[in-house]
């Protein structure tokens, strides 16, 4: 069974289609990569998915089945998406003047338990789990009480998107670039970060530019997003290629007839 | 005069002889009568709404319960006013204070601080000797109790001897269902290397106008701190004046005022810079809701001895509705030329784009507002310094998110 289906989804900002029916079906234990140009549509879907109220939903369904119960996606609010295991991690992440990271955490933290019903955490305990998730990205400690993403570097702030899906464990986690911008080190390090998390009950679809991340993360399946469509989908090798010959070679109109 | 008195001013004269007529509640009815209240022509009081209190006809009212007092108070020096009146049966015994005891005499700002003066069932202040270090805090509560147009006075002056350190808490609060108009007059003057740092709490109920004046005298390089946080009340001004008299002195004012629907927050302050030398740091943030109205008047006068005065001041608000209102003014009168003054005032709105991340990551929007405005909020909060007080702060804060 699926655990994300996309079915023909389209979507619009301000008017402007950006998605053109976009299909996509994920299962637990996969890792896919969504390789493209720039301007060609995955930021918006990785925020269309994670519910962003500045996208418009035109057409097409997404069903997600955690725990093998199917539901409509597009009728939940972002934080009960959230709340039912679907991460974003942020191309650009967000600046929260005066919130620290932890206290950031601890409210996202809490509601996750409160959702999926299990007790919460004392602070002690908490605190504990955030060290030792710390650890596993390579994270300083003293980034844990910062204000959310305020003055960290680039490479810092991807790092904190992944502290906080270590925290979070969701069931389908986006990234969208996150390894852009990292350096050979901190590439190394959150992908480590993700190799550990992945299990035969989550998924991931990483959104990138460069083969490099697949080096370390290898995916299931490599699909090529074009003008707000996947295109073509291949294995591991299709991201070799692409990073060989770029994109136009690809383009509808180059195909010839069908 | 030959004109007849308002009610409001012939319930004060009738306050002043209850009082006994003594002499300085006397010369301050006698200012008030001269002047009179300001009223919207006059530019310092333009934004505030004040024919109502000087139409009031006060009444006695019916008493209520006491309101509840904040728990961290336990064990702690407090001076406890109800309606204007020490209370001496809820302040700490007269022997933890009697000592510090003067005649209390205060020279206030603006006509309702003369009015405070004159209706103040007694003059009242503490004068702390060169080089006190009081322990804990000393609380200062205003309660009132009464329903009704009721109207109420009181005063409060303290000075610090040489190098004396205090912490000074003031709290105003009300019985359900109070209201009228409350008036207080505060001195606050610091000697040569004393240091004060002085939170205001102001958490009256809606039925209630709050005008308070606060003077503050500072000397050679003494501190002074003030942290202010205005939640309740239908109508609330605060007139803050800082005279620094002497060299190195430093002078912090934050506030964080939280107007809600039918309310308004006036924060007027002057800092009057007389010595060379000197630091000063102003931070006023306001969070609005509703129609809820903030304004901030700000002026600073750097005279032309207060050579190499370094002073910023900054003016911040966050507007949770479109029809609520901010009128914020900085005010730079700068005589010296070696100076280093900043000013800066900015009025913006929840960030959409926060607020998505912190819905992201599986936070409702109730929350992820509180934890914006908490945001906004937390460098004045953590300002309090006493966990007590940041508790009292926080909930205060929580309480106006959830409204
Ligand atoms: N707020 C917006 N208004 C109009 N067009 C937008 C807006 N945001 C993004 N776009 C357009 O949507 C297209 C897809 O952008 P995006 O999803 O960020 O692409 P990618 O992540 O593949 O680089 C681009 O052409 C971009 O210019
Ligand atoms: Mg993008």
């Amino acid at each position: 069974m699926n655990l994300l289906h996309i079915k023909n989804l389209t979507a619009s900002i301000d008017g402007k289609e950006i998605l053109r029916g976009v299909n996509l079906e994920v299962k637990p234990g996969e890792v896919h990569a969504i390789m493209g140009p720039n301007g060609s549509g995955k930021s918006t879907l990785s925020k269309v998915i994670a519910g962003h109220p500045d996208y418009e939903v035109t057409g097409g369904e997404v069903i997600y089945s955690p725990q093998f119960r199917p539901k409509d996606l597009l009728e939940m609010e972002p934080f009960e998406r959230a709340r039912e295991g679907i991460f974003l991690a942020f191309q650009y992440p967000v600046e929260l003047p005066g919130i620290s990271n932890e206290l950031f955490l601890r409210a996202s933290f809490d509601e996750i338990c409160r959702a999926q019903e299990v007790p919460l955490l004392s602070d002690a305990d908490f605190h504990a789990l955030l060290l030792e998730k710390a650890k596993l990205v390579e994270m300083d400690p003293s980034f844990l009480s910062r204000p959310v993403n305020l003055g960290f570097s680039g490479g810092e702030k991807k790092r904190n998107e992944i502290l906080q899906m270590a925290m979070l464990q969701p069931r389908v986690a986006f990234l969208d670039e996150t390894d852009s911008g990292l350096d050979i080190d901190s590439l190394r390090q959150v992908a480590g970060g993700v190799n550990k998390l992945r299990s035969s009950s989550n998924a991931f679809v990483i959104i990138t530019h460069y083969q490099r991340l697949l080096n370390y993360i290898t995916p299931d399946v490599v699909h090529v997003f074009w003008n707000g469509q996947i295109i073509k989908s291949g294995g591991r090798e299709l991201a070799l290629e692409l990073e060989e010959k770029g994109y136009d070679w690809l383009k509808p109109e180059a195909q010839g007839p069908a | 005069m030959s004109a007849p008195l308002s009610p409001l001013f012939e319930a004060a004269a009738a306050r002043l002889a209850d009082g006994g007529n003594r002499p300085e509640a006397a010369a301050a009815l006698a200012r008030l009568l001269a002047t009179g209240l300001p009223t919207r022509r006059d530019e310092d009081w333009r934004y505030l709404q004040l024919a109502p209190l000087a139409a009031l006809a006060p009444e006695a009212g019916i008493e209520a319960p006491l309101p509840a007092l904040p728990d961290h108070l336990d064990g702690e020096l407090r001076l406890v006013f109800v309606d204007g009146q020490l209370a001496t049966a809820l302040s700490s015994p007269e022997s933890a204070w009697a000592a510090w005891r003067h005649d209390g005499a205060v020279a206030p700002l603006t006509a309702f601080g003369e009015l405070a003066a004159a209706i103040a069932p007694a003059a009242f202040g503490l004068a702390l000797p060169a080089g006190l270090q009081l322990a804990g805090p000393l609380h200062l509560l205003f309660l009132h109790t009464r329903s009704g147009a009721t109207l109420s006075g009181a005063t409060f002056a303290l000075s610090l001897g040489r190098g004396a350190e205090a912490t000074l808490v003031e709290s105003h609060l009300s019985s359900e269902g109070a209201g009228g108009l409350a008036t207080v007059a505060i001195d606050l003057t610091l000697a040569d290397g004393a240091a004060l740092t002085h939170v205001k709490f102001q958490e009256l109920g809606r039925s209630l106008s709050h005008l308070a004046d606060t003077r503050i005298t500072s000397g050679r390089d003494a501190r002074y701190k003030s942290v202010s946080l205005t939640g309740g009340a239908l109508l609330s001004r605060d007139t803050l004046a800082v005279t620094v008299n002497g060299t190195g002195a430093h002078t912090e004012l934050q506030a964080l005022f939280l107007p809600g629907e039918g309310q308004t927050h006036d924060h007027h302050t002057a800092l009057d810079q007389r010595q060379p030398d000197c630091t000063a740091r102003q931070v006023y943030k306001s969070i609005l809701r509703g129609n809820g109205h903030a304004i901030f008047n700000g002026k600073v006068f750097v005279r032309q001895a207060a050579q190499r005065t370094n002073a910023d001041q900054s003016s911040k608000s966050l507007l949770l509705d479109k029809r609520c209102r901010v009128d914020a003014k900085p005010q730079l009168e700068i005589f010296a030329d070696d100076v280093r003054c900043t000013h800066g005032a900015t009025v913006g709105q929840l960030d959409k784009a926060e607020l998505f991340y912190l819905m992201s990551r599986a936070i409702p929007r109730q929350r992820a507002e509180e934890l914006l405005l908490h945001g906004f909020a937390v460098d004045i909060l953590n300002e309090l310094g006493h966990p007590a007080l940041l508790e009292r702060g926080l909930a205060l804060l929580t309480r106006f998110s959830e409204a």
